[in-house]
């Protein structure tokens, strides 16, 4: 006898059918922005292309520019070709999925232009057959959020016939207070369960993979704590500036705008303990957990714990690169970082006195995202100086790009006598699956359309990355730092290596 | 008669690597933090049993084999090992060895995939498996393509179940639906992994159903379903036509439905091929390949085309070697398709 699948319908075949999505129309504020022409359109005509998405799926971009619908889909089709990555345009596949998407010219603060989307809903909803399910993605500044939630609830389009979610992109506050108030203003309107914080971090494959690599293999969680591990390192560096970010930049910071959000959910994910079920619910729990164990430092502990820096000019190859504070829209006595270094405990006894240091930076040697294990070194070296200076075992995640995992170990030089030397065992996505893996974009969205929160950010993670994050805030504000004080193109500050030799630990070089 | 020395064809193996990196100037095998030169990738053993006779249908088969293998191997790099079976002459085994590569697309990196080729005579099928199982690639799952399905019968062709982790066969072109389908009934019964892509077919046309299905007011009806009816070309009924029916009963008793199932065979030459399933009960329901791979499903007469990827081999093997764990939705269908064409269920033929 088949076995009827949760959802009743006698038919499904889940070893076989890809996931169903409903139908439903997307609203996107802030429409003309560069989210949605570089991440969110692509990833939609994926969708699409991918069969993916349902027959009646439909999109309205609203933003304050005047545009007809014709104008819209123009303007998105080329951003379409000219972002799409790892995949080609092609151009029946748009002609079907542009018939979909349509334009209104609007202001978050004017209520005529949520009854003006009412009216263009309802519509949608008749000819398109959408079963009134709607998913509205906020793209616009973070100061817009609370009113544009305001003004769906005003205009009565926060309930419908189906089901209404509200996507909210990272910053999620610029601190705990902060935070708390943006929630309470999205509350007033939608239930946290239809609020879905996106970080793009979480949609990474690599970053997914690490709970089927963790919880799917009986290998390594026997090893995953404080007796085998001596430390984790969490690197994310990007070898551009703030390209043209300059102002908003100014404002985040590499701490706010890296560590807070994507990083210490990594940390989480890494760290976390395993959930008892795939549930979003229960792996959310789980994360959570790990967050809210995150040892909260005082001030004192921020000095010795934390390393900020900002990059200054240098020749890089045959380039002149400009300093921060020479980049177009800085202030020239800037303060903010352009360079966060941290290291974090887990109060809980599975990571007890386990440091983990995290580094994000700016005008670093290379794009690189990593996550590395260090274990410990054998308790004792039979081999002396023919280890060549034995390193311990590094397992690296990588999250991009190459994505993969490596594990390196000691392995006996051939020939005579008994020399090691460390080799690599590899794993890369590219070549085990080949294909394309879906962008973070594509997953994330797929997954709040059918209502699947495990890749997001709930309210209580969100506030206990920044209870985490806040008390450095805190003292960096009040700090005088001596910027800049690493060049375009360097590994950040010394202050980053000092930070690790005081526990006999180096940064690796990815 | 010729053998094949295994060690040598992996002497032969390691020879083909190195010389393709010497070609690449990176003596890397692996990815690491390497962004260009090749990679050697392999995540399972295809092993692919193909006809290799005189003319020219075998030339095409044996040509669209290998544009699937090669599409296949971007997304299942693997070993694969070609066997080409000749239909007489001595008993003989030869090998020689090969590489694709191909560049994905925006990387600077080319992934190479191994091939082997083995030609045999049929009277030599009983050593292929000998031969195999050395040339393996150690501790990944071995899947076998058996393309021609006579195969299949053969007491020979036994050899290849205690090595593979999977067995494709595709019985879409038997004439004898009922012994095809009992012989796979049977294997399956005896705790053999074996797959047939002429259920593989019928994915993306279920899928459909099963769609409609989700509407929650078809649903509602779904134990008001009286009746199945089945309608396919050809002299004689596919053996889809049994699958599809077998399965759709099923599925409908699970829910409290028991209809009753007809096939309407609408004649004419060549195979048979599924054309019309009207599902009648409440609403009406009738799914309809138009052309190619076009579908049209109708609910009460509302229509709706869809369409869908060809049905190209390496579409279906791609479905499948997605799929290495157990089936337990075709497992259970196909004793009732077995059945139902054998008539020793109510309903059939």
């Amino acid at each position: 006898m088949l076995e009827v699948m949760s959802s009743g319908n006698p038919f499904q075949d889940p070893i076989r059918f890809e996931r169903r999505v409903p139908e439903c129309t997307v609203v996107i504020f802030g429409a003309n922005g560069d989210l949605t022409k570089r991440k969110l359109l692509p990833a939609l005509y994926r969708l699409a292309y991918e069969q993916r998405l349902s027959p009646g799926f439909a999109v309205v971009g609203i933003s304050r520019t005047q545009m007809t619908d014709d104008r819209f889909r123009e303007n998105m089709r080329e951003s379409v070709a000219k972002y799409l990555e790892d995949a080609p345009f092609d151009e029946e596949v748009w002609t079907g999925f542009a018939t979909g998407l349509f334009y209104m010219a609007g202001d978050v603060n004017d209520p005529a232009s949520y009854q003006g989307l009412a009216t263009r809903l309802r519509d949608i909803e008749e000819t398109r057959h959408t079963g009134g399910n709607v998913l509205f993605y906020l793209s616009t500044q973070p100061s817009q959020y609370a009113a544009a939630a305001r003004g769906i609830g005003g205009a009565g389009i926060a309930k419908g016939n189906g089901w209404r979610r509200l996507v909210v992109e990272k910053p999620f506050g610029h601190d705990l207070e902060s935070a708390r108030s943006l929630s309470a203003a999205l509350h007033e309107v939608f239930d946290e369960r239809d609020v879905y914080r996106i970080d793009h971090y979480l949609g990474k494959e690599t970053v997914q993979n690490i709970l089927a690599f963790r919880f799917g293999n009986g290998i390594f969680e026997p090893l995953w704590n404080r007796r085998y591990i001596t430390h984790v390192q969490i690197t994310a560096a990007e070898s551009i500036g703030v390209e043209g970010r300059g102002s908003y930049y100014q404002e985040a910071g590499s701490l706010r705008d890296m560590i807070q959000n994507h990083l210490l959910q990594v940390m989480a994910t890494i760290a976390m303990e395993p959930s008892a079920t795939f549930h979003p619910g229960s792996v959310r729990d789980e994360r959570s957990k790990l967050l809210r164990s995150i040892h909260v430092m005082k001030p004192d502990e921020v000095a010795l714990n934390t390393v900020a820096g900002q990059y200054g000019p240098a020749r890089v190859g045959a380039t002149s690169l400009p300093g921060f504070r020479e980049e177009p829209g800085v202030d020239p006595a800037s303060r903010t970082d352009t360079y966060a270094a941290a290291t974090f405990f887990v109060d809980n006894w599975r990571w007890a006195g386990v440091p983990f240091y995290i580094r994000t930076g700016k005008r670093l040697p290379k794009r690189v995202s990593e996550i590395a294990i260090q274990f410990n070194a054998p308790p004792h070296d039979m081999f002396d100086a023919n280890g060549g200076g034995a390193r311990p075992n590094l397992l690296i995640v990588r999250i991009q790009p190459e994505e993969g995992i490596s594990l390196k170990f000691l392995s006996k030089q051939p020939g005579s006598g008994m020399k090691l030397r460390p080799v690599s065992m590899d794993f890369n996505y590219g070549s085990s699956f080949g294909g394309r893996s879906p962008s973070a974009y594509e997953t994330l969205l797929l997954d709040a359309i059918a209502g699947d929160a495990t890749l997001y950010t709930r309210q209580d993670m969100v506030e206990a990355s920044w209870a985490a994050v806040e008390p450095i805030a805190a003292v960096w504000s009040e700090r005088q730092f001596d910027f800049p004080n690493y060049p375009c193109g360097g590994w950040g500050p010394n202050a980053a290596d000092e930070m690790l030799a005081r526990r006999g630990h180096v940064w690796r070089t990815p | 008669m010729s053998a094949i020395v295994p060690q040598k064809v992996l002497h032969d193996l390691a020879g083909l690597w190195a010389g393709i990196d010497r070609q690449a100037g990176d003596g890397s095998e692996t990815a690491g933090d390497s962004s260009t030169g090749v990679l050697r990738a392999c995540t399972m053993t295809l092993v692919v049993l193909l006809d290799d006779q005189p003319g020219v249908e075998s030339a095409a088969a044996e040509q669209y084999a290998g544009e699937a293998i090669a599409l296949l191997m971007r997304e299942h790099p693997s070993r694969t090992i070609v066997v080409h079976l000749r239909p007489s002459g001595d008993p003989s085994l030869e090998a020689r060895v090969s590489a694709q590569c191909w560049m994905p697309f925006g990387k600077t990196q080319q992934i190479c995939c191994e091939q082997i080729d083995i030609t045999a005579t049929e009277a030599a099928l009983g050593d292929v498996p000998g031969v195999v199982l050395p040339l393996a690639a150690p501790d990944l799952p071995l899947v076998v393509w058996c393309r021609p399905i006579r195969l299949f019968g053969l007491p020979a062709f036994a050899g290849f179940y205690p090595l593979a982790g999977k067995v494709i066969l595709d019985s879409g072109d038997c004439p004898d639906a009922a012994a095809a389908l009992t012989n796979l009934a049977s294997a399956i019964a005896s705790g053999k992994r074996v797959c047939d892509l002429a259920w593989t077919r019928l994915t993306r046309r279920r899928e459909l159903i099963a769609q409609i299905f989700e509407n929650p007011v078809y649903l509602s009806q779904v134990s008001t379903i009286t009746g199945v009816k089945i309608r396919s070309t050809g002299s004689a009924i596919p053996v889809s036509a049994y699958y599809l029916a077998a399965w759709l009963r099923q599925c409908l008793e699970s829910a409290g439905a028991h209809p009753t199932l007809e096939f309407v065979s609408e004649g004419g030459a060549g195979r048979g091929e599924l054309a019309v399933v009207e599902i009648n009960g409440r609403n009406q329901v009738e799914v309809e390949l138009v052309e190619g791979a076009v579908f049209e499903a109708r609910v009460d007469g509302l229509a709706h085309r869809t369409s869908l990827p060809a049905f190209t081999d390496h579409a279906l093997l791609r479905e499948e070697l997605g799929l290495m764990g157990r089936d337990p939705v075709y497992e259970a269908t196909v004793g009732l398709a077995a059945k139902l064409a054998s008539g020793l269920e109510p309903g059939a033929r």
